[in-house]
């Protein structure tokens, strides 16, 4: 079969697999927000399961919702007749992304931040990636190491020879 | 959190990039490949700084309606007398009102103010006719060039003066107070009398002047003004018809010496092709050249000034006059032209900067001026008295108008025999035909 009439792909639903073997369905009009999807839509190949093997169920879950959400919510496409009201959808949708990305723990953020890039989200993955920069500002190596369970490679020399020269930035 | 779960690194560095360069810094002694990435960290996006009455501004152009000033401060006291002599690798070279320089990084806000030789230099730093501000990668240091009749140079590592030798007098009697542009390892020049326009060159890895002749286009006799545009030396033709062309330098090329010019753009008339009314002459000068082709612009004043010798000569003045649109965006695709609307005009300086972030450090001994400006920092523009504001913008606009009259009443003509002189004892044996240049060497004097 050729490719589907627009009227006929709005509707249609893609079956996508989490890493922990659970199903979900997603419209098609929705899934297109994800890079990965998209092309795998245009090159006809989302017939079946399509297994994200590195995303798990509750991040799926979280992903999808915000899927939904800015598909629901889609500024640009619907037409508004007044200014400030495409203002106020604009803020409300602000408003929702923080409430979303704040109610997450530092877990559900890093899965979120992986599996928005995983599937090419852009959006969500900014809004992820701006919320961790939040969280990493500021903050002492000690934590940054904490945080993103990285071991520290350096001698006791080494590491008191980069502090000496950057003296300032510890300050 | 759970032990297993690891970012990859490819991910935090994106989001390191977002951060502020004390974090950065700071950051560099997590581990090993967080040190290198943040060592090698570099910004592409070049961001277009003004200096206004009261600080220098960044503007943000990607803030959708209007343009927003983002505030760099400044370490030191701030007067409007300041000028930079230059900008590269992110570091800001900056003299003050009292002849301190000062070399500036913006983005980790460190600076350090350079010594100024004691007695000699103090007396012939009012006659200072060039100076420049560069970067030597051969040496990986960064160096202040000035010149009276002697040739100065200033090595940020020995963090000490050297004069090199005297320039032939003809060439830095003719310039005036003018700025040099760093492109590409050397600094340049646009030396101009009323007779003779060349653009004096000063390689920063083998220290040599040399003289670019730009092409004669005969039939048109444009003037012309250098400029650094998306990181390339530009000429900028001005038609008597106020239109203006904007040509790139491709450097040597050959063995001869000579060198192409491309042509960018083409700008059209501010009051022709725009419809803009206006009493006397003014043109589009470009200033910066945007990541998506725009060209941003500011308008240029055209004044006729007799010279010594009678001769009418054409100068080129920013000014600002009240209600002024004052800065222009160039869609060259498009042919559209659109104003930026700056909050109440603050910007009084001409001196348009392009600036890449870096964490360049000024020094190792650099200082800190986080604590000097808070207070300043502080404050939003919305705060600044917009009285303040005006009153300053007149008070520089006259500043302007009176300096301009003044440099040109000083202004010693080089007589045209001078010009052939120099021609004949410096350059070429032949005449440079349209869009190619010719380049020669420069000796200097012995002290």
């Amino acid at each position: 079969m050729s490719t589907p009439s627009s009227s006929v792909f709005s509707y249609r639903v893609l079956k996508l697999k989490s890493s922990d073997g659970e199903i979900f369905e997603v419209k098609q009009t929705v899934a297109v927000q994800s890079g990965v999807l998209k092309q795998m839509m245009e090159d006809g190949c989302t017939e079946g399961e399509i297994p994200l093997n590195n995303v798990d169920s509750p991040t799926l879950a979280k992903i999808i919702e915000w899927c939904n959400k800015h598909h629901d919510d889609d500024v640009e496409g619907r037409v508004l007749s007044q200014e400030k009201e495409k203002e106020k959808e604009k803020a409300d949708m602000k408003r929702w992304e923080s409430e979303f990305i704040d109610a997450l723990n530092r877990d559900e953020l890093y899965f979120l931040l992986i599996g928005s890039n995983y599937m090419n989200i852009k959006e969500l993955l900014d809004c992820a990636a701006q919320k961790v920069a939040g969280m990493v500002k500021g903050k002492t190596p000690e934590a940054i190491r904490e945080m993103f369970n990285i071991q520290s490679d350096f001698t006791e020399e080494e590491e008191k020879a980069i502090r000496k020269e950057n003296q300032w930035a510890f300050n | 959190m759970k032990k297993d779960t690891h970012v990859p690194d490819v991910l935090i560095f994106n989001i390191l990039r977002s951060l502020p360069a004390k974090s950065l810094v700071r950051f560099k002694c997590v581990c090993k490949s967080w040190l290198s990435f943040i060592s090698q960290l570099r910004y592409d996006n070049e961001e277009f700084i003004l200096r206004t009455s009261y600080c220098f501004c960044s503007i943000d152009f990607k803030a959708s309606d209007e343009i927003k000033l983002v505030m760099l401060g400044y370490p030191l006291r701030y007067s409007t007398d300041l000028t930079v002599i230059g900008s590269c690798n992110g570091l800001l070279c900056i003299r003050n009102s009292g002849d301190i320089l000062c070399i500036w990084n913006p983005w980790t806000r460190r600076y350090k103010t350079v010594s100024s030789e004691p007695n000699r230099v103090t007396i012939l730093s009012r006659v200072t006719s060039l100076s420049g501000f560069g970067y030597d990668h051969s040496t990986d240091d960064y160096i202040i060039v000035r010149f009276t009749n002697i040739v100065e140079i200033y090595s940020r590592k020995t963090d000490s003066w050297f004069q090199m030798g005297r320039l032939p007098q003809q060439i830095w009697h003719s310039s005036l107070k003018k700025i040099g542009f760093f492109v590409n390892g050397a600094l340049y020049w646009h030396v101009d009398d009323g007779c003779l326009q060349t653009i004096l060159c000063f390689d920063l890895v083998d220290r040599k002047f040399s003289m670019i002749v730009i092409p004669d286009d005969h039939d048109k006799k444009p003037d012309f003004d250098l400029g650094v545009l998306g990181g390339r030396l530009c000429m900028i033709n001005y038609y008597h018809d106020c239109h203006s062309d904007i040509w790139a330098w491709e450097g040597n090329n050959n063995k001869e010496g000579s060198s192409n010019w491309i042509k960018l753009m083409s700008i059209p008339s501010y009051s022709k092709d725009w419809s803009i009314p206006s009493n006397h002459n003014k043109y589009f000068a470009p200033v910066f050249l945007m990541k998506n082709g725009e060209v941003v612009l500011r308008i240029l004043h055209q004044y006729h000034i007799m010279n010594s010798n009678r001769r009418r000569s054409r100068r080129y003045v920013t000014s600002y006059e009240k209600g002024e649109k004052n800065l222009f965006i160039y869609n060259q695709k498009n042919k559209t032209l659109r104003e930026l609307t700056i909050p109440y005009n603050v910007f009084l300086s001409h001196e348009e900067i392009t600036y890449t972030r870096s964490l360049v450090s000024p020094a190792s001994d650099a200082g800190d001026h986080e604590s000097f400006e808070k207070n300043l920092l502080c404050r939003d523009l919305s705060d600044v008295e917009k009285a303040d504001v005006d009153k300053a913008i007149h008070e520089r606009t006259l500043d302007l108008q009176q300096h301009s009259i003044m440099t040109t009443g000083e202004h010693k003509q080089v007589r045209p025999e001078i010009c052939g002189h120099l021609l004949s004892e410096f350059g070429p044996p032949c005449k440079s035909s349209s869009q190619v240049s010719l380049q020669w060497t420069i000796e200097l004097d012995p002290m």
